[in-house]
């Protein structure tokens, strides 16, 4: 009621004094039209990093050759804070069996079916996330996680459905950067020497990748 | 993803171009801020409510965010829910749903399965253009003893029900069949044939955008023999909608 009085004597006043009202008449658009911007915010707005792509180099132990050294390359995509889906892609060049070795002037393969390429898509779980201390003030994101899928291996000139196990460490750098270890069992079927024998091809890498 | 690409693309140039922040304003009475995107990280702060905090990115299901003080680290999306924007409503959450995917949407997936007794493998990418019709390009490769097949298809699958969670479906295709015998054995020739195919399936919508997929194909090969080929398939996976 006191504000419905006040309010009528100060507009006759106002309007008694026509050199102030147009003073008053700015200050008035002023307030009403504030000019902020009011977004809305959907969740899909968030700029959202769930792909990682990554690069890797490490050793293959190929079952009955030699050690050569692995490049490959790797995108996963993760699901939810334990689960990532993965595709991978690597090569490695073998050298020569201890039977060529030994035998001479024999060769079992020839220079293209020497190369050992693998693809393969696996589903990876974080068993146990954490962080790493590196001193009193630094602190970074790890994972221990388990590795496991299925692909296929061309190697001596054919392809072989291949099974994957392993294991893995992750160290985020960054938000986003990150350092891998991983330790990965590719098991296949070769029958170059004869008979059908599972082989057992042990991969030790450490790779780089980034959150995007 | 596409930002931090776009950030690169523009760093490279002269211009910077900053990924887009929101601001919230938090409804509950406190929000916790975690040390790590993951359940298990420690509490190190916590943000009263009426505060505003700014949010950076999402990773799966924690946001990374800025508080007032300026210390950095990351809620849950749950909690997220519980935000007002600038506009004074809750900040929407998006759960995807089966009925999110009946409009025209994309798939991508993988499968296992057996072919002509081998163990096969297929990777593939489709686009349902209508609710019943989709198009599907696969790529399937079967590495047996004697031969390894690989097989490029391209099928039309019509969804009976499609609005159904669990939905059946009929499909037709063509494609290329490579059969590449093994080196150990004698050398033959490596044979490329067209392929006509058929079969029925079963889509299963588990939850956001996660399908489990089963299916039978029949195949009938092209050959330039008198006698025309003929295998099936049985197969099973994992598909990913978007």
């Amino acid at each position: 009621m006191a504000n419905r009085i006040q309010r009528t004597v100060l507009s006759v006043i106002m309007l008694s004094l026509p050199a102030l009202s147009p003073a008053a008449e700015q200050d008035d658009s002023a307030l009403i039209d504030p000019r902020i911007e009011r977004r809305q915010i959907r969740e899909s707005q968030i700029d959202s990093e769930n792909i990682e792509l990554g690069l890797y180099a490490g050793l293959l132990a190929v079952d009955n050759f030699n050690t050569p050294p692995l490049v490959g390359a790797r995108a996963a995509w993760h699901v939810s804070e334990d689960i990532f889906f993965e595709l991978s892609l690597a090569q490695a060049k073998t050298g020569e069996t201890s039977f060529e070795k030994l035998g001479g002037g024999v060769r079992l393969l020839s220079g293209d079916e020497r190369l050992f390429r693998y693809y393969n898509l696996s589903v990876g779980y974080t068993i146990l996330p954490g962080e790493a201390f590196a001193g009193r003030n630094r602190a970074y994101s790890t994972g221990l996680y388990l590795l496991a899928g299925a692909g296929s291996t061309d190697f001596a000139g054919d392809s072989h459905f291949t099974l994957n196990a392993g294991l893995g460490y992750r160290l985020l750098l960054t938000d986003w950067l990150n350092l891998r270890m991983e330790m990965r069992n590719h098991m296949f079927e070769l029958d170059l020497f004869g008979s059908d024998e599972v082989t057992n091809n042990l991969e030790w890498s450490f790779g780089i990748g980034g959150f995007f | 993803m596409i930002r931090r690409f776009l950030l690169l693309l523009a760093l490279c140039g002269s211009g910077v171009v900053w990924a887009e922040e929101w601001r919230v304003q938090i409804a509950d009475p406190y929000i916790d801020i975690h040390t790590g995107p993951g359940r298990g990280y420690p509490v190190f702060h916590v943000v009263e409510e009426g505060a505003w905090i700014t949010l950076i990115k999402r990773r799966t299901q924690w946001i990374k965010v800025r508080t007032p003080r300026g210390q950095i680290g990351w809620v849950h999306r749950q909690q997220l829910a519980r935000t007002l924007d600038e506009s004074g409503s809750y900040v929407a959450l998006e759960e995807r749903t089966l009925a999110d995917f009946f409009r025209p949407h994309g798939e991508v997936g993988v499968m296992i399965g057996e072919l002509d007794n081998i163990t096969s493998l297929t990777v593939h990418g489709g686009y349902a253009f209508t609710e019943n019709l989709q198009l599907d390009l696969m790529w399937t490769e079967a590495a047996g003893s004697f031969a390894s097949t690989r097989l490029i298809n391209l099928g039309l699958q019509h969804h009976l029900y499609p609005r159904w969670r669990i939905s059946p479906y009929v499909l037709i295709g063509v494609g290329d069949v490579r059969v590449e015998p093994r080196t150990v054995l004698v050398k033959s020739d490596i044979r490329s044939d067209r392929g006509v195919h058929a079969g029925i399936g079963l889509r299963v919508y588990l939850t956001r955008e996660f399908l489990l997929r089963t299916e039978y194909r029949n195949y009938v090969v092209l050959t330039t023999d008198n006698n025309n080929d003929e295998f099936e398939e049985w197969r099973t996976g994992f598909s990913v909608l978007f």
